[in-house]
Protein backbone atom coordinates (compact mmCIF):
# COMPACT_ATOMS: atom_id res chain seq x y z
CA UNK A 1 0.00 0.00 0.00
CA UNK A 2 1.33 3.25 -0.94
CA UNK A 3 1.48 6.10 1.69
CA UNK A 4 2.80 9.69 0.17
CA UNK A 5 1.12 11.40 -2.75
CA UNK A 6 3.91 13.44 -4.45
CA UNK A 7 2.96 16.45 -7.03
CA UNK A 8 3.12 18.62 -9.65
CA UNK A 9 2.04 22.38 -9.61
CA UNK A 10 1.37 23.65 -12.88
CA UNK A 11 -1.56 21.84 -14.92
CA UNK A 12 -1.75 19.55 -12.19
CA UNK A 13 -2.90 21.26 -8.91
CA UNK A 14 -4.25 24.15 -10.95
CA UNK A 15 -4.64 25.15 -14.50
CA UNK A 16 -1.64 27.33 -16.35
CA UNK A 17 1.88 28.12 -15.47
CA UNK A 18 1.89 30.40 -12.36
CA UNK A 19 5.35 31.50 -13.68
CA UNK A 20 3.52 33.07 -17.12
CA UNK A 21 0.43 33.54 -15.87
CA UNK A 22 0.30 35.17 -12.89
CA UNK A 23 -1.48 34.00 -9.93
CA UNK A 24 -4.43 35.93 -11.34
CA UNK A 25 -4.67 34.30 -14.92
CA UNK A 26 -4.31 30.68 -13.17
CA UNK A 27 -7.31 28.47 -14.19
CA UNK A 28 -8.71 28.34 -10.36
CA UNK A 29 -12.33 29.01 -10.63
CA UNK A 30 -15.89 27.73 -10.72
CA UNK A 31 -15.95 27.66 -14.36
CA UNK A 32 -14.20 25.12 -16.61
CA UNK A 33 -11.50 24.07 -15.95
CA UNK A 34 -10.78 25.91 -13.04
CA UNK A 35 -13.59 23.66 -11.51
CA UNK A 36 -11.81 19.82 -12.34
CA UNK A 37 -8.69 21.23 -10.81
CA UNK A 38 -10.84 22.71 -7.57
CA UNK A 39 -12.35 19.14 -7.53
CA UNK A 40 -8.94 17.59 -7.92
CA UNK A 41 -7.27 19.05 -4.88
CA UNK A 42 -10.59 18.06 -3.01
CA UNK A 43 -9.90 14.33 -3.63
CA UNK A 44 -6.21 14.96 -2.91
CA UNK A 45 -7.08 16.31 0.52
CA UNK A 46 -9.98 13.48 1.06
CA UNK A 47 -6.35 11.20 1.10
CA UNK A 48 -4.72 13.13 3.04
CA UNK A 49 -7.57 13.12 5.63
CA UNK A 50 -7.43 9.40 5.42
CA UNK A 51 -3.86 9.61 6.28
CA UNK A 52 -1.92 9.90 2.96
CA UNK A 53 1.31 11.76 2.70
CA UNK A 54 1.29 14.65 0.84
CA UNK A 55 4.45 16.44 -0.44
CA UNK A 56 5.23 18.45 -3.65
CA UNK A 57 8.07 18.24 -6.36
CA UNK A 58 7.58 21.16 -8.93
CA UNK A 59 9.37 23.22 -11.12
CA UNK A 60 8.52 26.93 -10.19
CA UNK A 61 10.34 29.69 -8.61
CA UNK A 62 9.28 29.15 -5.09
CA UNK A 63 7.73 32.43 -4.52
CA UNK A 64 5.53 32.23 -7.37
CA UNK A 65 4.66 28.56 -6.15
CA UNK A 66 3.90 29.99 -2.01
CA UNK A 67 1.68 32.88 -3.22
CA UNK A 68 -0.44 30.50 -4.83
CA UNK A 69 -0.59 28.01 -1.81
CA UNK A 70 -0.95 30.96 0.60
CA UNK A 71 -3.10 33.66 -0.79
CA UNK A 72 -5.17 31.96 -3.47
CA UNK A 73 -8.70 32.03 -2.26
CA UNK A 74 -9.89 28.88 -4.57
CA UNK A 75 -7.08 26.80 -2.81
CA UNK A 76 -8.35 23.57 -1.74
CA UNK A 77 -4.77 22.59 -0.18
CA UNK A 78 -3.08 25.02 1.58
CA UNK A 79 0.80 25.48 2.30
CA UNK A 80 0.53 23.16 5.90
CA UNK A 81 -1.51 19.84 4.21
CA UNK A 82 2.19 18.77 2.52
CA UNK A 83 4.68 17.16 4.88
CA UNK A 84 7.72 18.10 2.64
CA UNK A 85 8.12 20.12 -0.56
CA UNK A 86 10.94 20.68 -3.17
CA UNK A 87 9.94 23.93 -6.01
CA UNK A 88 12.89 24.73 -7.69
CA UNK A 89 14.13 23.83 -10.93
CA UNK A 90 16.47 21.14 -10.53
CA UNK A 91 15.86 17.02 -11.42
CA UNK A 92 12.89 16.15 -10.31
CA UNK A 93 13.83 12.77 -9.61
CA UNK A 94 16.92 14.00 -7.41
CA UNK A 95 13.99 15.77 -5.79
CA UNK A 96 12.42 12.78 -5.24
CA UNK A 97 14.74 11.26 -3.29
CA UNK A 98 15.43 13.92 -0.76
CA UNK A 99 11.64 13.95 -0.27
CA UNK A 100 12.01 10.04 0.53
CA UNK A 101 14.80 10.50 3.00
CA UNK A 102 12.97 13.68 4.05
CA UNK A 103 9.85 11.95 5.34
CA UNK A 104 11.58 8.30 6.25
CA UNK A 105 10.05 6.71 3.74
CA UNK A 106 10.92 4.38 0.97
CA UNK A 107 10.88 5.53 -2.82
CA UNK A 108 7.99 2.39 -3.37
CA UNK A 109 5.33 3.92 -0.85
CA UNK A 110 5.50 6.86 -3.20
CA UNK A 111 3.25 7.87 -6.06
CA UNK A 112 4.29 10.63 -8.53
CA UNK A 113 1.33 12.80 -10.50
CA UNK A 114 2.33 15.12 -12.70
CA UNK A 115 0.91 16.38 -16.15
CA UNK A 116 4.14 16.37 -18.42
CA UNK A 117 4.29 13.08 -20.08
CA UNK A 118 8.15 14.03 -20.39
CA UNK A 119 8.90 14.05 -16.42
CA UNK A 120 6.41 10.83 -16.05
CA UNK A 121 8.93 8.91 -18.47
CA UNK A 122 12.38 10.71 -16.85
CA UNK A 123 11.10 9.44 -13.08
CA UNK A 124 9.73 5.84 -14.22
CA UNK A 125 13.25 5.46 -15.86
CA UNK A 126 15.24 6.95 -13.41
CA UNK A 127 13.49 5.51 -10.53
CA UNK A 128 11.57 2.98 -11.32
CA UNK A 129 10.54 1.91 -7.50
CA UNK A 130 8.02 5.22 -7.60
CA UNK A 131 4.39 4.49 -9.03
CA UNK A 132 3.55 7.01 -11.70
CA UNK A 133 0.24 6.77 -13.11
CA UNK A 134 -0.33 7.82 -16.44
CA UNK A 135 -2.55 11.11 -15.91
CA UNK A 136 -5.18 11.51 -18.43
CA UNK A 137 -4.79 14.51 -20.44
CA UNK A 138 -8.09 16.04 -19.83
CA UNK A 139 -8.23 17.61 -16.27
CA UNK A 140 -12.20 17.00 -15.89
CA UNK A 141 -10.37 13.16 -16.08
CA UNK A 142 -8.39 13.75 -12.82
CA UNK A 143 -10.85 13.16 -10.29
CA UNK A 144 -12.17 10.04 -11.22
CA UNK A 145 -8.79 8.86 -12.28
CA UNK A 146 -7.57 9.09 -8.57
CA UNK A 147 -10.69 7.73 -6.94
CA UNK A 148 -10.36 4.90 -9.08
CA UNK A 149 -6.54 4.04 -8.72
CA UNK A 150 -7.02 2.40 -5.38
CA UNK A 151 -3.15 2.32 -4.40
CA UNK A 152 -4.05 3.93 -1.14
CA UNK A 153 -6.12 1.50 0.34
CA UNK A 154 -9.70 1.60 1.98
CA UNK A 155 -10.52 3.74 4.73
CA UNK A 156 -13.27 6.63 5.07
CA UNK A 157 -13.44 10.08 5.91
CA UNK A 158 -15.85 9.78 9.62
CA UNK A 159 -14.91 13.08 10.93
CA UNK A 160 -18.13 14.94 10.53
CA UNK A 161 -16.16 18.72 9.78
CA UNK A 162 -13.64 17.27 7.01
CA UNK A 163 -17.03 15.42 5.56
CA UNK A 164 -18.40 18.57 5.07
CA UNK A 165 -15.45 20.51 3.86
CA UNK A 166 -15.71 17.73 1.15
CA UNK A 167 -19.66 18.28 0.31
CA UNK A 168 -19.33 22.52 0.60
CA UNK A 169 -16.36 22.20 -2.21
CA UNK A 170 -18.29 19.45 -4.25
CA UNK A 171 -21.47 20.52 -4.07
CA UNK A 172 -20.98 23.82 -5.17
CA UNK A 173 -18.83 23.00 -8.08
CA UNK A 174 -21.97 20.47 -9.10
CA UNK A 175 -24.29 22.87 -8.57
CA UNK A 176 -21.81 25.99 -10.45
CA UNK A 177 -22.06 22.78 -13.56
CA UNK A 178 -26.04 22.52 -13.36
CA UNK A 179 -26.36 25.81 -14.19
CA UNK A 180 -25.01 25.57 -17.47
CA UNK A 181 -27.35 22.66 -18.53
CA UNK A 182 -31.21 22.98 -19.63
CA UNK A 183 -32.23 19.66 -18.38
CA UNK A 184 -31.61 17.70 -15.11
CA UNK A 185 -31.21 14.08 -17.58
CA UNK A 186 -28.30 15.95 -19.32
CA UNK A 187 -26.78 16.97 -16.10
CA UNK A 188 -27.04 13.70 -14.50
CA UNK A 189 -25.19 12.14 -17.26
CA UNK A 190 -22.62 14.29 -17.38
CA UNK A 191 -21.49 13.95 -14.03
CA UNK A 192 -20.46 10.47 -14.77
CA UNK A 193 -21.91 9.00 -11.32
CA UNK A 194 -20.53 5.56 -10.40
CA UNK A 195 -22.10 3.56 -7.60
CA UNK A 196 -19.99 1.12 -6.08
CA UNK A 197 -22.34 -1.29 -4.18
CA UNK A 198 -20.86 -3.96 -1.77
CA UNK A 199 -22.10 -6.72 0.79
CA UNK A 200 -21.15 -7.07 3.94
CA UNK A 201 -18.46 -4.19 3.98
CA UNK A 202 -16.85 -4.75 7.36
CA UNK A 203 -14.54 -2.29 6.91
CA UNK A 204 -17.15 0.23 6.70
CA UNK A 205 -18.94 -0.76 9.68
CA UNK A 206 -18.25 2.73 12.05
CA UNK A 207 -19.47 4.85 8.81
CA UNK A 208 -22.34 2.56 7.97
CA UNK A 209 -23.59 2.93 11.86
CA UNK A 210 -23.14 6.43 11.58
CA UNK A 211 -25.91 6.47 8.35
CA UNK A 212 -27.89 4.57 10.68
CA UNK A 213 -27.80 7.17 13.24
CA UNK A 214 -27.69 10.72 11.51
CA UNK A 215 -30.11 9.51 8.25
CA UNK A 216 -34.06 11.35 8.71
CA UNK A 217 -35.41 11.60 5.19
CA UNK A 218 -34.48 8.85 2.79
CA UNK A 219 -34.90 6.24 5.59
CA UNK A 220 -37.50 3.58 6.14
CA UNK A 221 -37.17 2.60 9.86
CA UNK A 222 -35.55 4.84 11.38
CA UNK A 223 -33.51 3.00 14.01
CA UNK A 224 -29.58 3.69 14.75
CA UNK A 225 -27.58 0.40 14.63
CA UNK A 226 -24.53 0.20 16.95
CA UNK A 227 -21.33 -1.32 14.70
CA UNK A 228 -21.70 -4.59 17.00
CA UNK A 229 -25.09 -5.16 15.34
CA UNK A 230 -24.00 -4.61 12.04
CA UNK A 231 -21.36 -6.98 12.24
CA UNK A 232 -23.26 -9.73 14.03
CA UNK A 233 -26.07 -9.07 11.23
CA UNK A 234 -23.08 -9.35 8.21
CA UNK A 235 -21.43 -12.29 10.14
CA UNK A 236 -25.17 -14.34 10.32
CA UNK A 237 -26.39 -16.50 7.56
CA UNK A 238 -30.23 -14.89 8.16
CA UNK A 239 -29.06 -11.10 6.96
CA UNK A 240 -27.29 -9.20 3.95
CA UNK A 241 -26.04 -5.79 4.02
CA UNK A 242 -25.79 -4.37 1.23
CA UNK A 243 -23.90 -1.07 0.77
CA UNK A 244 -22.51 1.62 -1.98
CA UNK A 245 -20.45 4.26 -1.94
CA UNK A 246 -20.81 6.90 -4.97
CA UNK A 247 -18.49 8.55 -7.16
CA UNK A 248 -18.51 11.35 -10.03
CA UNK A 249 -15.95 13.64 -11.92
CA UNK A 250 -16.15 16.48 -9.51
CA UNK A 251 -15.23 13.17 -6.31
CA UNK A 252 -16.44 10.71 -3.71
CA UNK A 253 -19.28 11.33 -1.85
CA UNK A 254 -18.47 8.57 0.22
CA UNK A 255 -20.38 5.50 1.36
CA UNK A 256 -24.20 7.30 0.98
CA UNK A 257 -26.85 3.81 0.86
CA UNK A 258 -27.41 1.11 2.82
CA UNK A 259 -29.69 -1.84 2.66
CA UNK A 260 -30.01 -4.40 5.79
CA UNK A 261 -32.08 -7.33 4.12
CA UNK A 262 -33.86 -10.23 5.94
CA UNK A 263 -32.51 -13.45 3.61
CA UNK A 264 -34.18 -15.84 5.80
CA UNK A 265 -37.67 -15.06 4.58
CA UNK A 266 -39.60 -15.51 1.76
CA UNK A 267 -39.69 -13.24 0.23
CA UNK A 268 -36.89 -11.98 1.34
CA UNK A 269 -37.47 -8.37 3.50
CA UNK A 270 -35.62 -5.15 3.44
CA UNK A 271 -35.56 -4.43 6.94
CA UNK A 272 -34.01 -0.85 6.54
CA UNK A 273 -33.51 0.98 3.39
CA UNK A 274 -31.94 4.50 3.96
CA UNK A 275 -30.11 6.92 1.95
CA UNK A 276 -27.68 10.04 2.74
CA UNK A 277 -30.00 13.50 2.01
CA UNK A 278 -26.41 14.92 -0.82
CA UNK A 279 -27.95 12.08 -3.11
CA UNK A 280 -31.50 12.61 -3.50
CA UNK A 281 -32.51 12.30 -7.21
CA UNK A 282 -29.28 10.88 -8.18
CA UNK A 283 -31.41 6.94 -8.55
CA UNK A 284 -28.92 5.35 -6.26
CA UNK A 285 -31.91 3.77 -3.57
CA UNK A 286 -32.95 2.86 -7.06
CA UNK A 287 -29.54 1.48 -7.91
CA UNK A 288 -29.08 -0.46 -4.89
CA UNK A 289 -32.70 -2.32 -5.03
CA UNK A 290 -32.10 -3.32 -8.26
CA UNK A 291 -29.00 -5.22 -7.23
CA UNK A 292 -30.72 -6.90 -4.14
CA UNK A 293 -33.80 -8.27 -6.96
CA UNK A 294 -31.01 -9.35 -9.30
CA UNK A 295 -29.54 -11.18 -6.43
CA UNK A 296 -33.52 -12.16 -5.03
CA UNK A 297 -34.20 -13.79 -8.41
CA UNK A 298 -30.98 -15.70 -8.20
CA UNK A 299 -31.65 -16.90 -5.34
CA UNK A 300 -35.34 -18.38 -7.08
CA UNK A 301 -37.35 -15.53 -5.05
CA UNK A 302 -40.24 -13.85 -6.89
CA UNK A 303 -40.75 -10.90 -4.62
CA UNK A 304 -39.05 -9.06 -2.43
CA UNK A 305 -40.28 -7.06 0.43
CA UNK A 306 -40.30 -3.64 2.64
CA UNK A 307 -40.42 -2.77 6.16
CA UNK A 308 -41.69 0.94 6.32
CA UNK A 309 -42.35 2.99 9.19
CA UNK A 310 -43.61 6.22 8.97
CA UNK A 311 -41.98 9.21 10.90
CA UNK A 312 -42.62 13.42 10.31
CA UNK A 313 -39.75 13.32 8.56
CA UNK A 314 -39.43 10.47 6.28
CA UNK A 315 -41.71 11.36 3.73
CA UNK A 316 -39.09 10.85 0.87
CA UNK A 317 -38.35 7.16 1.52
CA UNK A 318 -42.67 6.83 1.98
CA UNK A 319 -42.37 8.12 -1.67
CA UNK A 320 -40.07 5.16 -2.91
CA UNK A 321 -41.63 2.62 -1.19
CA UNK A 322 -45.15 3.34 -2.86
CA UNK A 323 -43.42 3.55 -6.15
CA UNK A 324 -41.34 0.31 -6.51
CA UNK A 325 -43.13 -1.81 -3.35
CA UNK A 326 -46.99 -1.08 -3.79
CA UNK A 327 -49.07 -3.11 -1.07
CA UNK A 328 -44.63 -3.93 0.40
CA UNK A 329 -43.86 -5.95 -1.89
CA UNK A 330 -41.97 -5.62 -5.62
CA UNK A 331 -41.42 -8.30 -8.39
CA UNK A 332 -37.76 -9.07 -9.01
CA UNK A 333 -38.25 -8.78 -12.95
CA UNK A 334 -39.52 -5.01 -11.75
CA UNK A 335 -36.89 -2.61 -14.02
CA UNK A 336 -34.92 0.48 -11.87
CA UNK A 337 -33.98 2.41 -14.59
CA UNK A 338 -31.58 4.76 -14.15
CA UNK A 339 -29.75 4.97 -17.31
CA UNK A 340 -27.09 7.86 -15.92
CA UNK A 341 -25.88 5.69 -13.27
CA UNK A 342 -23.15 3.01 -13.82
CA UNK A 343 -23.03 0.55 -11.05
CA UNK A 344 -20.30 -1.71 -10.31
CA UNK A 345 -19.94 -4.66 -7.92
CA UNK A 346 -16.87 -5.80 -5.97
CA UNK B 1 -37.59 44.36 4.83
CA UNK B 2 -34.00 44.13 4.36
CA UNK B 3 -33.22 41.34 1.38
CA UNK B 4 -30.11 40.00 3.20
CA UNK B 5 -32.43 38.81 6.41
CA UNK B 6 -34.98 38.01 3.63
CA UNK B 7 -33.16 35.41 2.05
CA UNK B 8 -31.64 33.97 5.77
CA UNK B 9 -35.42 33.67 6.98
CA UNK B 10 -36.07 31.57 3.88
CA UNK B 11 -33.40 29.45 3.92
CA UNK B 12 -33.24 28.65 7.80
CA UNK B 13 -36.90 28.77 8.59
CA UNK B 14 -36.46 31.89 11.15
CA UNK B 15 -38.44 35.08 10.95
CA UNK B 16 -36.68 37.92 9.09
CA UNK B 17 -36.68 40.28 12.19
CA UNK B 18 -34.31 37.73 14.45
CA UNK B 19 -31.63 37.92 12.49
CA UNK B 20 -28.60 39.06 13.68
CA UNK B 21 -24.76 38.81 12.51
CA UNK B 22 -23.47 36.73 16.09
CA UNK B 23 -25.86 34.03 14.63
CA UNK B 24 -24.15 30.73 14.40
CA UNK B 25 -25.35 27.08 12.96
CA UNK B 26 -25.69 26.65 17.10
CA UNK B 27 -28.21 28.74 16.79
CA UNK B 28 -30.49 28.03 13.87
CA UNK B 29 -31.73 24.52 13.91
CA UNK B 30 -32.13 24.27 10.22
CA UNK B 31 -28.39 25.77 9.40
CA UNK B 32 -27.18 22.36 8.14
CA UNK B 33 -24.58 21.90 5.22
CA UNK B 34 -27.17 21.56 2.65
CA UNK B 35 -29.14 24.37 3.90
CA UNK B 36 -26.41 26.62 3.78
CA UNK B 37 -25.04 25.54 0.12
CA UNK B 38 -28.72 26.79 -1.29
CA UNK B 39 -28.39 29.88 1.45
CA UNK B 40 -25.02 30.74 -0.35
CA UNK B 41 -26.30 29.99 -3.71
CA UNK B 42 -29.76 32.16 -3.16
CA UNK B 43 -26.90 35.14 -1.81
CA UNK B 44 -24.82 34.56 -4.84
CA UNK B 45 -27.64 34.73 -7.78
CA UNK B 46 -29.64 37.68 -5.45
CA UNK B 47 -26.66 39.68 -5.38
CA UNK B 48 -25.02 38.67 -8.72
CA UNK B 49 -21.13 37.47 -6.94
CA UNK B 50 -19.26 34.76 -6.57
CA UNK B 51 -18.17 33.61 -3.70
CA UNK B 52 -14.72 32.04 -3.15
CA UNK B 53 -14.34 28.95 -1.69
CA UNK B 54 -12.53 30.31 1.88
CA UNK B 55 -15.28 32.56 2.40
CA UNK B 56 -17.84 29.53 1.92
CA UNK B 57 -15.67 27.21 4.21
CA UNK B 58 -14.92 30.02 6.42
CA UNK B 59 -17.80 31.93 7.33
CA UNK B 60 -18.71 30.75 10.57
CA UNK B 61 -21.78 33.35 11.50
CA UNK B 62 -24.16 35.33 9.42
CA UNK B 63 -21.98 38.48 10.09
CA UNK B 64 -19.14 36.33 8.29
CA UNK B 65 -21.42 35.88 4.60
CA UNK B 66 -22.81 39.40 5.12
CA UNK B 67 -19.29 41.03 5.57
CA UNK B 68 -18.25 39.03 2.15
CA UNK B 69 -21.02 41.42 1.21
CA UNK B 70 -19.82 44.50 2.75
CA UNK B 71 -16.36 44.31 0.97
CA UNK B 72 -17.42 43.78 -2.57
CA UNK B 73 -19.04 47.32 -1.99
CA UNK B 74 -22.43 45.57 -1.72
CA UNK B 75 -25.06 46.84 1.71
CA UNK B 76 -27.30 44.04 2.39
Amino acid sequence: MKKCLVLDLDNTLWGGVVGEDGIEGIALSLAPPGDSFIAFQQAILDHYNKGVILALNSRNNLEDALAVLRTHPNMILKEPHFAAMRINWEDKAENMRELAHELNIGLDSMVFIDDDPTNRAWMRNELPEVTVPELPVDPARYTPFLLSLGLFGEGEVTDEDKMRGNMYVTERLRREAEKRFDNHGTFLKSLDLVLEVRMNDVPSLSRLAQLTGKTNQFNTLKRPYTEEELKAHMESAAHRIYSGRLRDRFGDYGLIVLAIVDTSETPWRIASLLMSCRVFDRGVAEGLVGRILKDARAAGQSNVSIAFQKTPKNEPAETFVNRYFPGGVCSVATELATPWLTITHE
Amino acid sequence: MNKFATIVGKFFNIPPEDVRDELTPQDIPDWDSMNYLLFIAEVEKEYDISLTMDEVMQAKTLGDVRKCLTSRGITP
